[in-house]
């Protein structure tokens, strides 16, 4: 059967480079061994080539010990020829570029990586503890691809810009330059305390130069999941 | 949501995606017509100076494979890969073009389009049909363009009665000229260049027997190496003594006295050297006017060479690909027909220039131009004009720099050329492009007014000096800027109670101080609506933010058998904005006699129009479980200018 007209347009590009967009909500991956992968365990949606999945990498296991309680390891390791489709129930997806620079992700955006970057957990001092599941982040430093995801077409907003800090709703953090500096912020009044919040209780605010990446959506529930 | 453009609309590039890859797809069909789709690239002057940018079917790529022809595909007729990053300097303009083979005329086209995608998603279309052509038989359909180093697209829409020939007359017919003045130039500077490179196409078009070969197996050697420029000097003179000696053999007949091949050869140089055989033939004799028709001939002829395949029987497909079919095509043909701008003179000042100048080249580029001695052969046969290696070496030497400097630092090259096969994915690694690159196109949009849809999900509000506070919904805050406070905003006592009864209730909060706001809310699509002292009735879930400056209030929708007795709405009225948010992209209806909705679907009407409820109640025993198989319709009815809004999206 041919390809039918109703789905004309939607074919694979020609490969452009480590990492692309197929439409806003998927990233295709060119894999070559040699070059792994770090990704979302659940994230493929599909595949072409010779591509094998490591579930449970032992870097990743130490690395990522203290990240979200350990119910399942966060990424799973990638490696072989072919392309790679991987994307996240529909939120939109940017690939990054890393040149020698530095991206601090949020650990729920961040959807694969290249497996030869440096990465690491960290912690956001003071905030955790405020998060509910707790925010982790995810420090991404090198020369390489990075995918992000959010839900939404997100925003970045220069910090630098104005003389005031940036706050920002933690929900709806996707990712940050290394180099800023963070703190939290409760807004909360006398008057919450009996009940009367502006629904906006804490933020999170970068001073410094470098730049915010802020989705237009609170859901910062972590959907991707193993199944079986 | 691809951008729809108009004939005569221009966009830029980086507008439409970030992207630099792109596909650029052509459908123009029409019953009985045989349509030849093309892609011009063109220099600053709008003139196809390098005729390896010319991308039609028998040269499916330039030689450093920034632009590709893709054949049909995906319901388009021809497609083209464009990567613009990787267009060599001096290509300012690529002109993607249509032509009719055959009889027929762009009228009987049916619709078509050209549109870009970019990595697997339509940004841009331009769609046309026969109606805006008549008996034109060539169109320019569209033109991705530099302008101050950004790219843009422009939907060209314009038509050329003459067809190809006009086409390429209107891209190359002048170079002719140009060539022709830049050649008397270099004639006079350097005396080998001009004479014996003008000579050499004259004789092929001819059926000169005698000069040609001789000439050739000697002149071979020469063009191939490019870097020995005297080598060819040397080898030239000797071998076509004749041509080269005199700096301007072409003003001066004197050349005549010579032999009668070598009279010939000179002049033509002159003259147009593509000129058909016929001509030439007609002119010879006469010899008297050397300049004047060139132009005009070469255009036509010239053109016609590479376009048509079939009667170029000698332009070898294979060698193509690094761009020379044109003068592989010469040898074979007479006239010169296969250098599509350049009529056959550029041969010898204007056209070596550039055109070995990829030889010199090559050696970095890893693809391409694999074979640097089968170029130089199709050469041989022409160069009688040997001399012209000695262009050469000053020509090459500056276009050689631009056009190719990126690549050999641009190890990717090779990969691209394979990217199509989808098993092997070689992975073109430029440099890396960085941060800045990836996340340009979300840059926050520069400021101004107090509300402004910075993408379809998020709004910024800039609480500016004036302190007028604004109220949106609770929790609504992604980020902030600047001294914002936020405080609980209470409905006030009747407030709540009105709120808790009808159901329009609104968890607020208000916003003051100095600074921006980004409010969004689960990446509901969101749009201002600014009021001018009229009135808009907003279900209340559907209110992210409004300035605190407007009224609102709950207003009632009787009818009957209504369930709860009736339907509740807030309305805002007075001056400001209301920030409402829809699940999907919505419909906005004008309201006509007959206009109705789903009262779980309409999103905000303006209150101008009354609002009737038709359909009570259906009910629907076989509904499925959950649902209580309720259904009310709404009409709506009022002045024109009034409308509906509607969301895809069933509350």
């Amino acid at each position: 059967m041919n390809q039918p007209a109703a789905l004309a347009g939607y074919a694979a590009q020609p490969v452009a480079a480590r990492m692309q967009n197929h439409g806003s909500h998927m990233v295709k991956v060119a894999m070559q061994s040699g070059q792994d992968l770090f990704a979302r365990p659940g994230s493929m949606v599909a595949y072409e080539g010779f591509v094998q999945y490591e579930a449970n990498p032992p870097a990743v296991r130490q690395m990522a010990s203290q990240w979200l309680t350990g119910e399942h390891n966060p990424l799973m390791l990638c490696r072989g020829d072919g392309l790679l489709y991987l994307a996240d129930y529909g939120a939109d997806v940017v690939c990054v570029n890393l040149a020698e620079e530095s991206l601090s992700v949020n650990g729920t955006n961040l959807l694969a990586f290249d497996a030869h970057l440096q990465w690491g957990v960290e912690r956001v001092k003071g905030l955790a503890k405020f998060a509910g599941q707790g925010l982790f982040n995810v420090g991404v430093r090198g020369t390489g691809w990075v995918a992000l995801t959010s839900r939404g077409a997100p925003i970045v907003v220069d910090c630098g810009r104005g003389e005031d800090e940036t706050y920002v709703d933690p929900d709806a953090l996707v990712a940050w330059s290394s180099g800023l500096k963070m703190k939290g912020k409760r807004s909360m009044k006398a008057g919450a305390l009996i009940g009367r919040g502006s629904g906006e209780a804490y933020q999170i605010g970068f001073s410094g130069q470098g730049f915010v990446v802020v989705q237009p959506s609170e859901d910062s529930s972590d959907r991707v999941r193993v199944r079986g | 949501m691809p951008r729809e453009l108009q004939r005569g609309h221009k966009a830029r590039i980086s507008d439409l995606t970030a992207g630099t890859d792109l596909y650029i797809g052509v459908r123009i069909a029409g019953a009985g017509l045989t349509l030849d789709i093309s892609c011009f690239g063109l220099d600053a002057a709008e003139r196809l100076s390098d005729d390896r940018y010319f991308i039609f079917f028998n040269q499916p790529k330039s030689p450093e494979e920034s632009l590709q022809l893709l054949g049909a595909q995906a319901g388009d007729n021809e497609s083209f890969r464009v990567t613009l990053e990787r267009v060599p300097q001096h290509v300012q303009r690529l002109s993607f073009t249509a032509t009719i083979d055959g009889a027929g005329q762009m009228s009987q086209i049916g619709p078509g389009h050209l549109r870009i995608v970019a990595g697997g998603q339509e940004v841009a279309r331009y769609a046309f049909d026969g109606s805006e052509f008549s008996t034109e038989r060539a169109v320019m359909l569209g033109d991705i363009y530099r302008k101050d180093d950004v790219w843009r697209f422009a939907a060209v829409g314009q038509g050329f009665d003459g067809g190809l020939e006009a086409l390429l007359k209107h891209f190359g017919g002048e170079i002719a000229e140009e060539t022709a003045e830049e050649a008397g130039e270099a004639a006079g500077a350097a005396q080998q260049g001009s004479a014996p490179g003008f000579a050499p196409p004259a004789a092929e078009p001819q059926p000169v027997p005698g000069f040609a070969p001789p000439p050739g197996p000697a002149a071979s050697p020469a063009p191939p190496q490019p870097p020995a420029p005297v080598q060819p000097q040397a080898q030239a003179q000797p071998q076509a003594p004749a041509p080269q000696p005199e700096p301007q053999p072409q003003p001066q007949p004197p050349a005549q006295p010579q032999t009668a091949q070598q009279a010939q050869a000179p002049q033509h140089p002159h003259q147009p050297q593509a000129q058909p055989p016929a001509q030439q033939f007609a002119q010879a004799p006469p010899q008297a006017q050397p300049g004047p028709p060139a132009p005009d001939v070469h255009g036509a002829p010239t053109v016609a060479g590479p376009i048509v395949p079939p009667g170029g029987a000698a332009v070898p497909p294979p060698p193509g690909p690094p761009g020379h079919p044109g003068h592989a095509g010469q040898p074979g043909q007479p006239g010169h027909p296969g250098e599509p701008g350049h009529p056959g003179q550029p041969g010898q000042s204007g056209f070596p220039g550039p055109q070995q100048a990829p030889f010199p080249g090559q050696p970095r580029p890893p693809q391409g131009y694999t074979q640097p001695g089968a170029p130089a052969q199709p050469y041989a046969p022409q160069q009688p004009p040997a001399p012209q290696p000695p262009g050469q070496p000053a020509v090459p030497g500056q276009q050689l720099t631009n056009p190719f400097a990126p690549q050999p630092g641009a190890p990717g090259a090779p990969g691209f050329g394979q990217g199509q096969a989808p098993h092997v994915p070689q992975i073109p690694q430029g440099p890396a492009a960085g941060i800045g690159a990836a996340l340009e196109k979300y840059r926050e949009v520069p400021t101004g007014q107090r509300w402004t849809l910075q993408n379809p999900a998020l709004v910024r509000a800039d609480l500016g000096t004036d302190g007028r506070p604004l109220l949106a919904k609770q929790g609504s805050m992604v980020l902030y800027q600047g001294k914002v406070d936020f405080a609980y905003k209470g409905a006030g006592f009747t407030g709540r109670i009105v709120g808790n009864a009808t159901g329009q209730e609104m968890q607020l909060m208000r916003c003051t101080g100095r600074g921006q706001v980004f409010l969004a809310e689960n990446g509901a699509h969101l749009h201002p609506v600014e009021l001018q002292g009229d009135a808009l009735c907003v279900s209340a879930e559907n209110v992210l933010a409004f300035d605190e400056s407007l009224q609102h209030e709950v207003r009632r929708i009787e009818g009957h058998g209504i369930p709860g007795g009736a339907l509740f709405t807030m309305q805002f009225s007075g001056t400001g904005t209301v920030v409402v948010k829809t699940q999907g992209s919505p419909v906005v209806l004008p309201v006509t006699p007959t206009t109705f909705a789903d009262a779980q679907s309409v999103v905000a009407w303006s209150a101008a129009a009354q609002v009737i409820v038709t359909s009570q109640v259906r009910l629907h025993r076989n509904a499925y479980p959950g649902h209580s198989g309720e259904t009310v319709n709404l009409q709506f009815r009022g002045a024109p200018g009034n409308f509906i809004v509607v969301q895809p999206y069933e509350v």
